[in-house]
């Protein structure tokens, strides 16, 4: 993990890269032509005051929301988002984009109705048409690695908000996606429940699974994120390894902004 | 005391059996209206909440002009109305059903769409997030909560279908108060038929109501 390659070899094993990404809501530009890339199992951290274009930036990946420019390579598939028409507007395109890319909320987002197990495995039996037995045994391998074994049958209102998290997270990784977005996942937790959301990602992230993690937590960022991009304004301020972007920050909007969050926790 | 009670008894049976036909008449109307109530409710809403004029303004007419007009002027317009103005003839049943579902299927479509704007939008965007079709989605997670958010208010609903019936008593149909009203003016004794009928609506509407609890606690939302 954390292998700092050379430009050449970076564009071979580049998972993910947007190209020139641009969205307006009305008057108001919110991605201003983004470029970022994200190799395979690296671990991109996403910082940035409230109202940087964070979630637009994540929900534009998946296609939650559509840029008004820009491509997307995605695992060798490319999406142009400006040709309207064109392939990924199929709903068979959409749907391969999206199994491919797994998010997280932050509100958790658990379908009330459905059990734990049926969380889980809702997607792969409904989307993927995997059978259930196997879906079932691979929910609850899902569930034991989220320490939660025994809540196969809960509802998820009985269930604390961190535990909430980490079955949302279970329920994405059900899917067996080859990217994870992460949406400040830990911002409506309880305080001394961030800990053991934080745990099953440091362990994903170590498992080699690619993510983009916005996050407002510094300590995660630092010690588990490769890269780290902080945005302002829709523009990617300042990207590169997490030790220099947030040990060192050159610009000084970031630093201006590491001071806010730092002296606020 | 005794033998004025059976006497009593055996003088009102009779009547239980016109009672008893009344009461069916009633029931079938009510749940063919009630059911295609449904429908058209669903229609509407979706129908409300569509981008496009043509499909939204139909709807919107129709609810405002429903909840702004009196029932039985409804049913008069479907009953004697229609037919005259397009030489249609319409039996008293199937005007009586179309009416009814018409009347509440505007109240139907409101109270549906109150449950849609109770999910909140992370529901919609979490099944997307996984691939799923808004046809899946609206299936097998925006429907299925929105149908336990509105059984109390389509019980409701439900409930007054099933009162409304009576209104039908204009337009020739023997239901339950129609046949109240025959039985009275027959025998001069109003109070014991009135009450009688009463009786009758609530009976049917407790055990509406009884069925709608225990579809509510058995299939209660866990939220
Ligand atoms: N659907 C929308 N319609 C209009 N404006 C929107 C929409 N979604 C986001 N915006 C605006 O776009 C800008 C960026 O929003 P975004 O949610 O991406 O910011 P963020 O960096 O995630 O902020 P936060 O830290 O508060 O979550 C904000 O000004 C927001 O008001
Ligand atoms: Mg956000």
């Amino acid at each position: 993990m954390g292998v700092v390659t050379s430009n050449a070899q970076e564009q071979d094993t580049d998972l993910l890269r947007l190209t020139n990404l641009r969205k307006s809501f009305g008057d108001a530009i919110v991605l201003d032509d983004i470029n970022l890339s994200v190799a395979q199992s690296e671990v991109l951290a996403v910082i940035g005051p409230s109202g940087s274009g964070k979630s637009t930036l994540l929900r534009s990946i998946n296609l939650l929301e559509v840029p008004d420019d820009g491509t997307i390579h995605l695992a060798g598939e490319e999406i142009h988002y400006k040709l309207s028409g064109s392939a990924w507007r199929t709903a068979r395109a959409l749907t391969k984009l999206r199994t491919s890319v797994g998010m997280v909320f932050q509100n958790f987002n658990l379908w009330p109705h459905r059990t734990v197990l049926e969380n889980i495995t809702e997607a792969p039996i409904r989307v993927r048409g995997i059978s259930p037995a196997i879906a079932r045994d691979h929910a609850a391998e899902l569930l034991n690695l989220i320490g939660l074994p025994d809540k196969l049958h809960e509802y998820p209102r009985r269930l604390s908000g961190g535990q909430q998290q980490r079955v949302a997270i279970a329920r994405a990784l059900a899917m067996e996606p080859k990217l994870m977005l992460f949406d400040e996942v830990t911002s409506a937790l309880d305080p001394e429940l961030v800990g053991e959301v934080l745990d099953i990602m440091t362990r994903l992230a170590e498992s080699g699974m690619t993510m983009i993690v916005v996050t407002h937590e510094m300590g995660f960022a630092r010690h588990v994120s490769n890269r780290t991009a902080f945005l302002l304004n829709g523009r990617i301020e300042e990207y590169g390894a997490s030790s220099d972007v947030l040990g060192e920050p050159k610009s000084v909007h970031t630093k201006q902004f590491l001071n806010r969050v730092l002296h606020h926790y | 005391m005794i033998s004025s009670i059976s006497a009593y008894v055996a003088w009102f049976a009779p009547y239980l059996v016109g009672f008893f036909k009344a009461a069916v008449v009633a029931i079938e109307i009510s749940f063919l209206a009630i059911v295609i109530s449904w429908v058209i409710g669903m229609v509407t809403t979706l129908a409300k909440s569509s981008r496009n004029r043509l499909l939204r303004w139909p709807a919107e007419l129709y609810i405002w002009f429903v909840r702004g007009t009196p029932s039985l002027i409804q049913i008069f317009i479907i009953y004697f109305g229609v037919p005259h103005a397009t030489g249609l003839r319409i039996s008293p049943f199937v005007a009586g059903v179309a009416a009814l579902a018409i009347s509440s299927g505007a109240y139907v479509a409101e109270v549906f769409r109150s449950g849609f704007m109770a999910i909140p939008r992370g529901q919609t965007e979490s099944a997307l997030a996984v691939g799923m079709s808004p046809a899946l989605m609206m299936r097998r997670i925006i429907l299925p909560q929105v149908i336990r958010i509105v059984v109390p208010a389509m019980t409701n609903e439900a409930i007054n279908t099933l009162k409304n019936t009576s209104l039908l008593s204009t337009i020739t149909i023997i239901e339950v108060t129609m046949f109240a009203q025959l039985a009275l003016a027959e025998t001069f004794r109003p109070f014991d038929f009135l009450i009688a009928a009463a009786l009758i609506y609530l009976i049917m509407n407790t055990i509406l109501s009884q069925f709608a609890a225990w579809y509510e606690r058995n299939y209660s939302l866990e939220i």
